[in-house]
């Protein structure tokens, strides 16, 4: 039973007692500037809740909680799967973004801008076919549970004269959230209130490129690491 | 010598009726206060950051926390504001004795404590809408938990018994003063002086121990046992010592 139906139920009650106090042959016009008072603050609450479920109900999804043991979980099975190259089986909810590139060189530098350390795998195909696949992973970001995934914007691949650029994900505005929580006398009894230390589960975006089989990377800076599979 | 014979719980109705008109005003404080709250609330109740991956998160939470924390104090006050000399002597324009007057007392604050607890709660709706309408809160951005009729029931329970219970405190600072104005400096001195000596002595102070025993139960049954005892407490000895006062004191 959803939030609306509390509402409706409130404003027959309300009517209903309005109706005993006419039918007691009270006149409502020599209730004083209190009762008024009351009786439209009462009534502009319960018109806002109704409103508001419906606000909240057109624009905003009620998602699911996820636990917080279940989201590093998820990040451990796929940083596990990359780092063991089945790259086949990964579920397609934590790719963020691919991107391919013609390459016909032996060799390339790669750089990576900014304050930005990606984890990166390198994956050698099993043939020279000229083409670079790069593509970015994320475990998600989760706030208490809820997940932003789609907030997050992944970084950019580039290449450029023989070198293979990633910059740090576009986010100048930041996230900037709301979110309702359950009063204290609710949270209480049923859990869920805000984690205040550890609300938000965001770990950076894995890179997992697919080279051809002869190309070989030039390892310029000391910033990053790269993670060879099947190797 | 009058032939007519009196019953308790008439004059204890009657008087209930009574203090709920003359003190009506006591409520648009109430609308007021919860306003006020209201308004400090769209700032966010709390708010969290983080910095990770070249990427910066801000959450704000919203809800009515900081309505039920100022109604609560309302609860105080009004308990403490019916204690006063000129409420108590409304009662003589009835026949009362100090336990009618007290019980009267009591029905009062619980119909205040429903009052308070339940538009409290309404108030979360309040402030979604104000946030929409005037604040320009990202529409997107506003995501709500999953809220149902059982959480808001539950929360409407406790926040009612805590007002009430709250109440009940106000009720027994109200009184002890009446009885010694000196309790109206003692009972800060008291209440600063334990939290001193808790400090001095190196051990978790008693009020946090106090808070931690309602605010940390976690079964609504055993909280609505322990308010409804403490409650029971203050009121009564509320009562005991009124009894003992003089008529017109």
């Amino acid at each position: 039973m959803m939030l609306s139906i509390l509402p409706v139920a409130i404003i027959i009650f309300i009517v209903v007692i309005i109706i005993a106090i006419i039918m007691k042959g009270k006149k409502l016009v020599t209730i004083k500037f209190t009762y008024w008072l009351l009786l439209i603050y009462i009534g502009v609450l319960i018109i806002s809740l109704a409103a508001a479920s419906f606000v909240i109900g057109n624009s905003t999804k009620v998602r699911e909680i996820v636990l917080e043991k279940d989201i590093r979980e998820n990040r451990l099975e796929l940083e596990k799967q990359l780092s063991s190259g089945s790259f086949e089986q990964m579920d397609a909810n934590y790719l963020l973004k691919q991107s391919s590139f013609e390459y016909h060189q032996p060799s390339m530098k790669m750089v990576i801008s900014g304050h930005f350390t990606p984890r990166i795998f390198i994956e050698k195909k099993e043939q020279d076919d000229g083409v670079i696949d790069a593509y970015a992973f994320s475990s998600g970001l989760y706030i208490d549970g809820v997940n932003f995934t789609e907030k997050i914007t992944p970084p950019t691949f580039a290449l450029n004269n023989n070198q293979f650029e990633i910059y740090p994900p576009d986010n100048h505005e930041g996230i900037n959230i709301s979110m309702m929580k359950n009063e204290f006398t609710i949270t209480q009894f049923i859990g869920g209130g805000a984690s205040f230390f550890e609300p938000i589960e965001h770990n950076e975006s894995i890179i997992y490129l697919r080279l051809p089989k002869s190309l070989t990377i030039q390892n310029e800076q000391d910033s990053y690491f790269l993670e060879y599979v099947h190797e | 010598m009058s032939l007519l014979t009196v019953n308790t719980a008439e004059i204890v109705k009657k008087q209930f009726l009574f203090k709920l008109k003359a003190n009506i005003d006591a409520f648009s404080s109430l609308v007021w206060i919860q306003l006020l709250a209201i308004l400090f609330s769209l700032g966010g109740v709390a708010s969290q950051g983080s910095h990770s991956d070249g990427l910066s998160i801000s959450i704000k939470y919203f809800s009515s926390d900081v309505v039920i924390a100022f109604t609560m104090i309302w609860g105080l006050v009004t308990a403490i504001t019916i204690t006063t000399r000129p409420y108590r002597y409304f009662d003589f324009s009835f026949v009362t004795n100090r336990i009618t007057s007290s019980l009267s007392n009591i029905i009062y604050l619980f119909t205040a404590s429903v009052l308070g607890g339940v538009t409290a709660m309404l108030a979360k709706g309040l402030l979604i809408i104000i946030g929409y309408l005037f604040l320009d809160f990202q529409l997107l951005d506003f995501y709500s938990q999953s809220f149902h009729v059982r959480d808001f029931m539950i929360g409407t329970i406790a926040a009612v018994l805590y007002i009430f219970f709250i109440s009940s405190i106000g009720y027994f600072i109200g009184t002890l003063v009446q009885v010694s104005r000196l309790f109206i400096v003692g009972i800060p001195v008291l209440f600063i002086g334990s939290m001193f000596l808790d400090g001095m002595m190196q051990r978790e102070p008693m009020a946090m121990k106090t808070l931690q025993f309602y605010f940390m139960e976690t079964s609504l049954f055993i909280f609505i046992v322990k308010v409804f005892i403490s409650t029971a407490l203050f009121f009564a000895a509320s009562i005991s010592m009124l009894n003992r006062m003089e008529v017109r004191k």
